[in-house]
């Protein structure tokens, strides 16, 4: 039998049920019309926004692909790959798969703790791609994601993608289409993954155990993750949930309850000045959450959009923190529009301050004075 | 479940096998050697995913069946500093590897043998023998001649082109071409008469398996599919995958002799050395060698960009038209390097042609160097 601790280590995406629900008609399309008739593009592209399940699609394509024996699944009525995983039934390849040894499979991503794909990488790829296949089938690499590749990287990739090795499937994996190379775009068949509809979503996530009870509200998870089915998940299962909470109320006190914007500003610089407690990320206690300049800035700016969008008499399924929906309705009604688009200026420039080095006490007093002074 | 073998059958087996196992992998499993006990035989398998190589160890107990993979490095470590001529014995305790040895025990993790990719056995389509002198002879007359890296991937391998009873093979970089071959294949089954089949083996398979080799009349049985190349010696089973590609036409590379109306014929070592000492000046951007042919005569030029300069006059047989040539040094050495015979014959068409290399009256390795504007 496989062994414990391999498993363990193994990702959910090499698992034989790693598809979800939304993707099964994508699935079809791609997989079991063109299977049949071996009409598989040699290089395909997924493009959708972050947390649609865009990996797991790719590694169910690929186990699909390199599968020695493909079935009808009697429940669906679709060609699929081995379904049966207990002891023996599945083919040779669908078991490597699994165990994630598949020798026919060369999945590329960003080294640990980097943002790049050098292109040694993809130069390994190559000479790897130009090789037989180990089991006798079709070889496929997974790129993901596709824009970090460096242009070198690309130009490499370029050259394999004009020149198809024979039996040899790409699958890029992107949520920044635009920032890949044209020339790549222009070599593969893209495919568009559109977010699936809020009702699906929505059941899912209450199969998943979310619920309103839990203050894992699915509606406010969907609504935070704008409509994003994994992000939403994780959401509700990390302390950013709490960190959001905090930012707000914290941002909300400066105009609520009169609070000096100087002093709010030290309380949250000082919250983000908390060392990770070791090998804890318990969200129990307010005083250790781990909170970064980043997350300060980027519900500060989702707080404004939605009270732009209620001054301009939007209703409230429109904006993204539904649960405070009643304080920013009145809030929206006490400020100057015009300073708050310059506020939100402001705050687009702070996303790259905070990367670089300035004084993070220094802005976040800043942006507090310019949000108080937005009161008409 | 328990059995024992001797460090001293242990340790080639495994040094054999780690040279494949490398120490970044892509998957983590490939780090580790497969070890399959069946029949009474102790088969270690490492793989790099282009080259598999299993060794195998008769045992004397035949009624033990199991398997299991284990750190390929941590196990030859231990192997290595244990003493010569000792018993180690292996106990298999759930995924648990006990080896012990006089006083040492060492506890090592297994992975389950059922997730390592090492290749089904491979169905051939055609076979033959060969001894291990004569694969030596073609890989050693030509290997140096393959690309490294290059986009062209067809190149960055070595081509068997098996015909009859021939074995042959050709290497190019694109500047250069090197061709051997030899007649001595016998038992040869499923290769069609009069009928060419070609294969490119990776450059690092080459490589390995030129490790393997020894210069001994020991036969060797070589199977061929569609996408491996595999090769049984004694105690071991080497097997490689195949670059999937068309090698260039090289026939039109090599100059036809008939044709060649320049004809020189030279002392091998005499040109070599003389030429290996020129080339000291020559640097690694600029390689090219100024060679000027006169009657019987041959002044050999290298410039270097810092203007310096060195020039060798070497007695050579030829008689016709003076011409000058320019021609990358190193290749000229390498080839020279690799011509067995006292005298060499250099034959080019005309005076800014390839330069055909080989030795006298002996056509079982050719050179083809092409010039270099100078
Ligand atoms: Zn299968």
């Amino acid at each position: 039998m496989a062994n414990k601790q391999v498993e363990d280590e193994v990702p959910p995406y090499y698992q034989h049920n790693s598809l979800f629900p939304w993707q099964l008609s994508l699935w079809k399309q791609l997989y079991s019309n063109n299977i049949v008739a071996d009409h598989f593009p040699h290089a395909l592209l997924l493009s959708g926004v972050a947390g649609i399940g865009k990996k797991q699609l790719a590694f169910h394509l690929a186990r699909g692909l390199l599968c020695q024996s493909p079935q009808e699944n009697p429940q669906t009525g679709q060609i699929e790959p081995c379904q049966q995983h207990d002891s023996g039934n599945a083919c040779r390849s669908c078991q490597l798969f699994s165990a994630a040894t598949h020798p026919d499979l060369y999945h590329v991503t960003t080294p640990v703790d980097k943002k790049i794909i050098p292109v040694d990488d993809i130069r390994t790829l190559i000479q790897w791609s130009v090789l037989s296949s180990q089991l006798g089938g079709k070889k496929v690499i997974i790129i993901e994601p596709a824009e970090a590749m460096n242009p070198n990287a690309s130009n490499s990739l370029l050259k394999t993608l004009e020149e198809p090795v024979a039996d040899t499937i790409i699958i890029l994996l992107t949520n920044k289409k635009q920032a890949l190379l044209p020339t790549i775009r222009s070599r593969c068949r893209t495919i568009d993954i559109a977010l699936p509809d809020n009702q699906s979503t929505l059941l899912w996530l209450s199969e998943k155990g979310l619920s309103e009870k839990k203050s894992t509200d699915p509606e406010l998870m969907l609504s935070l993750s704008s409509g994003a089915p994994l992000l939403a998940f994780e959401l509700s299962q990390g302390a950013q949930l709490e960190v959001r909470h905090l930012i707000i109320k914290q941002l909300l006190s400066v105009m609520t309850d009169s609070m000096d914007p100087v002093n709010v500003a030290e309380t949250l610089f000082k919250q983000t000045k908390i060392k990770p407690a070791k090998g804890s990320q318990k969200k129990t206690d307010n005083k250790k959450l781990l909170i970064s300049a980043y997350d300060i800035i980027y519900w500060f700016d989702s707080l404004l959009s939605d009270i732009v969008r209620l001054t301009q008499r939007c209703t409230q399924d429109t904006i993204t923190n539904i649960d405070y929906y009643d304080s920013l309705q009145q809030l929206s009604n006490r400020l100057y529009l015009k300073k708050i688009l310059q506020l939100t200026d402001s705050i687009n420039k702070a996303y790259f301050e905070v990367q670089g080095q300035i004084n993070v006490n220094l802005l976040f007093e800043k942006l507090l004075i310019d949000w108080k002074n937005c009161q008409k | 479940m328990k059995f024992s073998i001797g460090i001293d059958d242990l340790l080639p087996a495994l040094q054999s096998v780690i040279g494949v196992v490398e120490k970044r992998q892509t998957l983590p499993i490939l780090s580790n050697i497969l070890v399959n006990i069946s029949d009474g035989n102790f088969a270690v398998t490492g793989t790099d995913l282009e080259v598999e190589i299993t060794t195998i160890i008769p045992l004397e107990d035949t009624s033990i069946n199991f398997d299991f993979t284990v750190p390929a490095k941590k196990l030859f470590d231990i192997c290595k500093n244990l003493d010569a001529g000792i018993l180690l014995n292996f106990e298999l305790v759930d995924n648990k590897l006990i080896l012990k040895a006089k006083k040492s025990r060492f506890t090592l993790i297994t992975l389950s043998a059922e997730n390592f990719p090492n290749l089904d056995p491979m169905s051939s389509s055609s076979e033959f023998s060969i001894s291990q002198h004569d694969l030596k002879f073609v890989l050693d007359a030509t290997q140096f001649s393959m690309a490294n890296q290059d986009v062209r991937y067809y190149l960055n391998g070595l081509l068997f082109e098996i015909y009859n009873d021939e074995l042959r093979t050709i290497a190019t970089d694109g500047h250069r071409l090197a061709f051997s071959y030899v007649d001595s294949l016998t038992n040869l089954i499923n290769i069609p008469k009069d009928t060419i089949q070609q294969l490119i083996v990776p450059r690092k398979a080459i490589t390995e398996l030129n490790r393997l080799l020894s210069d001994t009349d020991e036969i060797i049985n070589v199977s061929i599919s569609a996408s491996h190349l595999n090769i049984i010696f004694k105690h071991l089973s080497f097997t490689t995958k195949l670059i999937d590609g068309r090698f260039p036409d090289y026939q039109r590379v090599i100059p036809a002799t008939e044709l060649c109306t320049k004809n020189i014929i030279a002392d091998r070592q005499v040109l070599k050395q003389s030429l290996s000492r020129i080339a000291v000046l020559s640097t690694e951007k600029y390689k090219a060698a100024r060679l000027e042919f006169k009657e019987n005569h041959l002044i050999a030029v290298v410039h270097n960009p810092e203007q310096e300069e060195a020039e060798e006059h070497i007695v050579i047989d030829y008689s016709g038209e003076e011409f000058t040539i320019g021609f990358n040094i190193g290749y000229l050495v390498d080839a020279l390097n690799a011509v067995k015979e006292d005298q060499v014959t250099l034959s080019l068409t005309d005076s800014n042609s390839s330069c055909l290399i080989s030795g006298l009256n002996n056509d079982s390795v050719k050179y083809v160097v092409m010039p270099m504007r100078i």
